[in-house]
């Protein structure tokens, strides 16, 4: 009987607390204190999460945040959109996310995230680089700001140059502005010429590899001023990407282009890291591990120019953080409120200047001086870059792209014939949506 | 102990219900809601709730969908390779260890150790030995055929002739080890006297094998087959790890994963968003299993009676 009776009452608790736990979310959005609690998503690494904490207890410091506490919850980067997908669609989003660039027109196309024009944006906008800036900007409404921002250079192997008696005089840079860049190919012409010499030096070593997938190919498209989407219309046909791809493919077939975009085949990465290919093109996310943790010599040159050195580019990458506006305003104001603290000058300058990263505010260019010269070099390349392309889904547009890049590099089809069934597809697909 | 009272029915539903309760939600639930969900088109924000209904177009966009054909070709081309070789890897092996053999158990273990392994880790295994210039077998074959030889250039993986039947030969190693445990068990099972009946009537190795031992295997040879397009039309994570879905292949001016099977279509389309119609690839795909086994079933009856 007596059993019976702690039976019973062990399931009546477990009721009551299911109940409680159900209705009482509202106290779940307040700390004991009586704060409201704003919830940031991030991928931050650790050290990065340290400084993120300094800057949330700087402003919660400020008498006009007194009554929210951000609490910032770590998310793996690789999976981070499915998770904020599946968040989203039962109603547990966050207030605030760090979301892949790519991520923020899906976002904003799926009406999920507060356009910053209605909480203030328009009058600091200029505060932030352009060509991240672009990335949040859909249908002509900004919809996230930049948080961190990359694109790729040329990453060259210096031992193995220097062991052939070719290694180029570095390229210098001061502050941002390139000094001098004179013995390293400065456009694509220049570079297979380059990479001929290598190959004949070296005995036919692979002198540089490629990925293919169209946000590491928009880095080459840009130097030929090559456009996806301008609008709704797909513009990929143009002869500037037509030429783009011509050059690439005719690369892979003199063998002066190491196929590192085959499938099982060693990435350029894994086989610039094992002295495999002696050049390639990298984001600055990896300086640290190359220079720290693997001890490479390595040199970092801009991206050959189509036809001029001027014509050097690159693509943009990079982090923006957004706000859902599925929370109430006065949330939305005070997540607003954070985060463009976070993105500020002073913020942007002390975060790049402890981690060695590249600043998105205009101001903190000014505040920021390198002194390695790989950091300055990306600045340079930076400053070069040209905005992506604004779609609703950018993974679907690369499912689109990709598969016809391989076969135009292969040589199993024309670059023109190529860039004619992806504009097929690609307006097929801005007209659905 | 028979269930005779209403109170033995109530308890008997009782120590169920746990097992009941999982399985409605997360098995049940799920297929049904899965069909209807076929129904719906692509959502047009986060929220499940606001998913219009667009009657049979999605099965309207598979038939006019020449990838999803393409994928499914490449599904059956890899299930016809790959469920043969499968049985006849399986069988060899369990031929051998079904003799006197010196570290027998050793070899049955090894043998049977791929399968317990991580499908995504013997991928990217395999995907290191097949790597052009720097794989394994890259390196090999250039000591034995010079630099400048296929698997040292392109690498299995990386032409569209051979990547399929890379993947295959890495699959049927892993999955061996499964098959030869099974067919081991039948093996054992088969009575000596039939053999020695065989001898007496002068049948040679090879006839009692034919004659005896692969009847006698029908129902193992059965089984595996039926699970073998199953997992055929589900194969996903050996493709994702090997291959993505590459490399390509231009049929008819369009370019198509030459290794791009039908689970991963299903995958790619439902990462994309495109719920509603990565639900009605998978009832297609559901329908095709069921009339695939439906058929090899009463074809096996039909001649397990032939024969009485």
């Amino acid at each position: 009987m007596k059993e019976k009776i702690c039976i019973i009452a062990v399931v009546i608790a477990y009721a009551v607390l299911c109940w409680y736990g159900w209705g009482s979310s509202s106290s779940m959005n307040t700390t004991a204190d009586g704060k409201t609690i704003l919830t940031f998503w991030h991928t931050y690494g650790d050290d990065e999460e340290v400084i993120l904490r300094e800057v949330i207890a700087k402003w919660e410091a400020m008498s006009e945040n007194a009554s929210f506490t951000v609490r910032p919850v770590r998310i793996p980067f690789e999976g981070h959109k499915p998770k904020i997908r599946t968040a989203l669609t039962v109603g547990q989003g966050p207030d605030m996310a760090r979301v892949d660039w790519s991520f923020v027109c899906e976002l904003a196309r799926k009406n999920s995230v507060a356009d910053l024009g209605t909480l203030g944006f328009d009058s600091i906008r200029n505060q932030y680089l352009e060509a991240p800036l672009n990335a949040c900007c859909v249908d002509g409404k900004y919809y996230g700001l930049p948080d961190q921002s990359n694109c790729v250079a040329l990453f060259y192997n210096r031992t193995i140059f220097k062991e052939l008696g070719m290694l180029p005089q570095d390229s210098v840079y001061k502050y941002g502005e390139l000094i001098a860049n004179k013995p390293f190919p400065r456009t694509w012409t220049e570079f297979a010429t380059f990479a001929k010499e290598f190959k004949a030096k070296s005995n036919g070593r692979d002198s540089f590899a490629i990925m293919n997938t169209l946000w590491w190919n928009l880095a080459i498209f840009n130097t030929y001023g090559a456009k996806i989407v301008d609008g709704n219309n797909c513009v990929i046909d143009s002869p500037a990407t037509i030429e783009a791809l011509e050059m690439l493919a005719s690369l892979y077939k003199e063998g002066l282009e190491a196929g590192g975009w085959k499938p099982g085949a060693i990435t350029p990465e894994q086989g610039f890291v094992n002295g495999k290919y002696a050049m390639i093109l990298m984001g600055p996310w990896n300086l640290k591990r190359f220079k720290e943790d693997l001890k490479l010599d390595f040199g970092i040159a801009l991206i050959p120019g189509g036809h001029t050195a001027a014509d050097t580019s690159s693509n943009v990458g990079g982090t923006d953080v957004v706000i859902f506006n599925d929370k109430p305003e006065e949330r939305q104001k005070a997540s607003y409120r954070f985060l463009t603290y976070f993105t500020n000058a002073e913020n942007q300058a002390n975060w790049c200047l402890k981690l060695n990263q590249l600043p998105i505010n205009n101001g903190a260019y000014d505040l920021v001086k390198f002194e390695d010269q790989h950091q300055i070099a990306f600045m340079a390349q930076m400053k070069k870059t040209k905005p992506n392309p604004v779609v609703k889904d950018f993974g679907l547009l690369e499912d689109i792209v990709n598969p016809e890049i391989e076969t135009i590099l292969q040589g199993s089809k024309s670059a023109s014939a190529g860039v004619a069934s992806i504009k097929t597809r690609v307006q097929a697909l801005i007209n659905e949506n | 102990m028979a269930i005779r009272t209403t109170k033995d029915t109530v308890v008997s539903w009782g120590f169920l219900s746990p097992f009941m309760i999982l399985f409605l939600v997360f098995l049940v639930f799920p297929i049904f809601y899965s069909f209807y969900l076929s129904f719906l088109g692509t959502p047009t924000d986060f929220s499940l709730a606001n998913m219009k209904f667009v009657g049979v177009q999605n099965y309207i966009k598979i038939i006019k969908d020449y990838q999803f054909w393409s994928s499914l070709i490449v599904t059956a081309i890899y299930a016809l390779i790959n469920i043969p070789a499968g049985i006849i890897v399986s069988l060899a092996l369990a031929l051998l260890l079904d003799n006197k053999l010196f570290g027998k158990s050793f070899f049955r273990s090894a043998f049977f150790l791929p399968n317990i392994l991580d499908m995504l880790v013997v991928g990217v295994i395999w995907a290191l030995i097949y790597a052009p210039k720097f794989g394994v077998l890259a390196q090999i074959s250039s000591v034995f055929l010079g630099e400048n030889n296929f698997f040292n250039t392109t690498g299995l993986l990386g032409s569209p002739y051979t990547a399929l039947l890379a993947v295959i030969f890495a699959m049927t190693l892993k999955g061996a080890g499964f098959g030869m445990v099974l067919f081991l068990a039948a093996l054992q099972n088969i009575p000596a006297d039939v053999y020695e009946a065989a001898d007496i009537d002068g049948a040679n190795e090879w006839q009692k094998f034919y004659l005896i031992t692969v009847p006698l295997l029908k129902p193992i040879i059965f089984f595996m087959v039926i699970t073998g397009i199953i997992g055929s039309l589900n194969a996903f994570t050996e493709i994702y790890a090997m291959t993505s879905g590459g490399p390509q292949v231009v049929i008819g001016g369009q370019a198509l994963g030459s290794t791009s099977v039908a689970g991963y279509y299903l995958y790619k389309q439902f990462d994309a968003g495109n719920y509603g119609y990565a639900a009605a690839i998978s009832y297609i795909m559901l329908i095709i299993t069921l009339t695939i086994t439906y058929i090899q079933s009463k074809l096996t009856a039909k001649k397990a009676g032939a024969k009485k």
